[in-house]
């Protein structure tokens, strides 16, 4: 009952207590009072036998005083008028005494005085019987005889009503007995169905209580129980939310940093663009101008040093557009398509064959699948890889460069661009993709090293990875990895401009 | 040459940059009057004969090559205003900057500008954008009806 866990259950037992409890003890009350009134009944059927008896023989008695009475007035009078009573009475003696034979029967003692009773109704018939005879014959005795001889009856007679008497009596007292035991027996059972009653009713009362209670504490335990639950998943969505909150604080704070940040990078860019590009410019302009003039009046260390001062500026020059397009690579929005990597690889080879006119380079391009990723980013990032490869191919005849790409079973894709060119040293690996990081003196290999970097960043913002495996002599082979279901579920806003993409494949290669 | 050449008018306000784009014009043999202005708001004096240049020749120039940073007002407001105002609008105006920023690049084609110059670090590049930018504005284009010169002077 205290088990909380089955509610249900126990509800039902207590139900059925409830319910089985006072059937039980009422039934038996039932039983009682039935027997009771059974008692009673009987006490009445006795009473009503008794009451019988007693008048049966009352009657009897009457009947003896009759036939009594008769006889002597015949034989003091001799007239016959007396006779008729006696005989009648004694007619109707007979069935009297049947009757309260068949009564009695079922009471020996009675049936003992009844009995004797009626030896004694007998002995006086058979004294009347020879009064009456010898009166008949006209005998007449001395009248001390007769005297004698009534006194006789008399005593007969005495003798019949003596046990007659005896029997009301008997009978009488037995009515009585019975009486007042089915009396204390109704009271007893009267009490004590009271008494059983009373203490049913406080045995349910306490039981009701005890399944009230027991019931009460369950209702009260699940009602906690409940209110529990219901509090403690308030308290997680409140946590929750206040989460959301605090996060979508964050996220806003962050957006708003990063907006911040953006803004200034771009502030920069601005101004790097304009105001260190300028004076760049200006030196490698003046520079060619002072060459027009005076070179034919310098001599060869002169001219070397305005050479290197050109040829400085240019380089800066070229530094500083390389680090704009890659600022630029970083911000720009991506703008997110289906894009066919075969033909975009096919547009790149074409593009950068024109720097390899004249050498025999063999291209190998296996079909490659669509992607989502943004068009114009991804074809830079084939652009700076062929680039790459025809550049350090350069002393390979024939150079080739294959192509190709892989479906992992995550569902991304590996792409990959081999060379047989002079390949690179493992160990400085980690600083290929770094800005203008160089694995190869630029008097051997030109470029400014932004290349690759472009490549990484490109294929980061794609949520891809890049990496290369080389030897050296022994070529170079590029991996980057797109992946699966690419691009977001809702495209961010589209770039704010939406004029011509401004990379060009010569722009930014190392 | 019946009709006397059209200035150039170059709104720039590097001196360097003027200095390279005048000899880049001399080296280009460009023989068309170059009107140089510093700033932004001279610029739209000249275009519209006000202020110190209320007394100019009323000959409009036939290119106003226009460098985005200025001083007062920015290459872009006075390309604003030039494509804005219904008499100046057919002038075709060359942006001539350092920048390489493209919302630089891209606003200017909304504001109707008829070319964008991405000045060349390279010295003989820039004489080259320059010579040819001359060129072809200048001397080649064939101007709209309303920026003939009157038929006063039949050829």
């Amino acid at each position: 009952m205290s088990e909380p866990a089955t509610p249900l259950r126990s509800f039902r037992r207590a139900q059925a207590t409830a319910v089985l409890l006072p059937i039980g003890l009422l039934s038996l009350l039932a039983l009682t009072l039935g027997w009771e009134i059974r008692m009673l009944l009987n006490a009445s059927a006795d009473a009503t036998r008794s009451a019988r008896v007693v008048a049966l023989a009352e009657k009897a008695r009457e009947l003896l005083v009759d036939q009594e009475t008769g006889l002597r007035g015949y034989l003091l009078t001799g007239d016959r008028i007396f006779l008729e009573p006696l005989e009648k009475a004694r007619r109707d003696l007979r069935p009297l005494g049947d009757q309260l034979a068949t009564i009695l029967r079922s009471d020996p003692e009675q049936t003992a005085r009844l009995r004797e009773a009626i030896r004694h109704v007998g002995d006086w018939e058979a004294f009347a019987d020879t009064q009456l005879d010898q009166a008949h014959r006209g005998v007449r005795g001395k009248p001390s005889e007769i005297l004698h001889d009534q006194r006789f009856g008399k005593q007969i007679m005495d003798a019949v009503r003596a046990a007659a008497d005896r029997l009301i009596q008997a009978e009488a007292d037995r009515a009585t007995a019975r009486d007042v035991s089915a009396r204390t027996l109704g009271r007893r059972v009267l009490f004590g169905s009271t008494v059983w009653a009373l203490a049913v009713g406080v045995v349910l009362a306490a039981f009701s209580r005890m399944h009230f209670k027991s019931l009460a504490g369950q209702y009260e335990a699940a009602l906690a129980e409940a209110t529990r639950q219901a509090e403690a998943a308030h308290e997680a969505a409140r946590q929750t939310q206040a989460l959301n909150v605090t996060l979508e604080q964050r996220v806003a704070e962050r957006t708003a940093a990063l907006e911040a940040t953006n803004v200034e990078l771009e502030a920069f860019s601005y101004s790097v663009s304009h105001d260190l590009r300028a004076p760049v410019r200006h030196v490698a302009g003046f520079v060619q101008m002072l060459t027009r003039s005076a070179l034919p009046k310098m001599n060869e260390k002169e001219r070397h040093y305005i050479e290197t001062i050109r040829s400085s500026a240019e380089e800066a020059g070229r530094l500083i557009d390389d680090l704009l397009s890659f600022a630029r690579m970083t911000r720009l929005e991506l703008q997110w398509h289906p894009v066919d990597m075969g033909a975009l690889a096919r547009d790149a080879r074409e593009l950068v064959s024109r720097e390899a006119r004249g050498r025999e380079v063999r291209w190998n391009i296996a079909p490659l699948p669509t992607v989502r990723g943004d068009r114009e980013m991804l074809r830079l990032v084939f652009d700076n890889l062929f680039s790459n490869a025809l550049k350090y191919t350069r002393g390979r005849s024939p150079a080739t460069i294959d192509v190709g790409s892989e479906r992992r079973d995550d569902g991304s894709v590996v792409f990959f661009v081999r060379d047989n060119g002079v390949g690179f040293d493992m160990r400085y690996a980690s600083k290929l993709f770094g800005v203008f990081q160089r694995l190869h003196r630029s008097d051997e290999f030109e470029g400014t090293g932004i290349g690759l970097a472009n490549v990484r960043r490109i294929v980061l913002r794609h949520g891809g990875r890049v990496w290369a495996e080389a030897a050296l002599g022994r070529g170079a082979t590029f991996y980057f990895t797109l992946p699966p279901q690419h691009g977001p579920a809702h495209p961010g806003p589209q770039g704010e401009l939406g004029g011509p993409h401004p990379w060009r494949a010569g722009e930014a290669r190392p | 040459m019946a009709a006397p050449l059209r200035p150039i008018l170059l709104v720039e306000d590097d001196p360097n940059d003027l200095e390279m784009t005048l000899e880049a014009f001399a080296d280009a043999h460009v023989a068309n009057e170059v009107v140089t202005v510093r700033d932004g708001e001279a610029a739209l004096d000249y275009l519209h004969a006000r202020g110190p240049y209320a007394d100019r020749p009323p000959r409009r120039p036939a290119v106003v090559l226009l460098d985005l940073k200025l001083p007062k007002v920015d290459g872009i407001e006075v390309l604003r205003d030039i494509k804005g105002d219904a008499r100046l609008r057919t002038l075709p105006v060359v942006v001539l900057t350092s920048s390489r920023e493209e919302r630089d690049l891209v606003l200017s084609y909304q504001l109707g500008v008829n070319a964008f110059v991405v000045k060349p670090v390279g010295f003989d590049e820039f004489t080259e954008a320059v010579r040819q930018t001359g060129l072809f504005w200048a001397v080649i284009n064939e101007l709209s009806p309303d920026e003939r010169p009157a038929p006063a002077t039949p050829p």
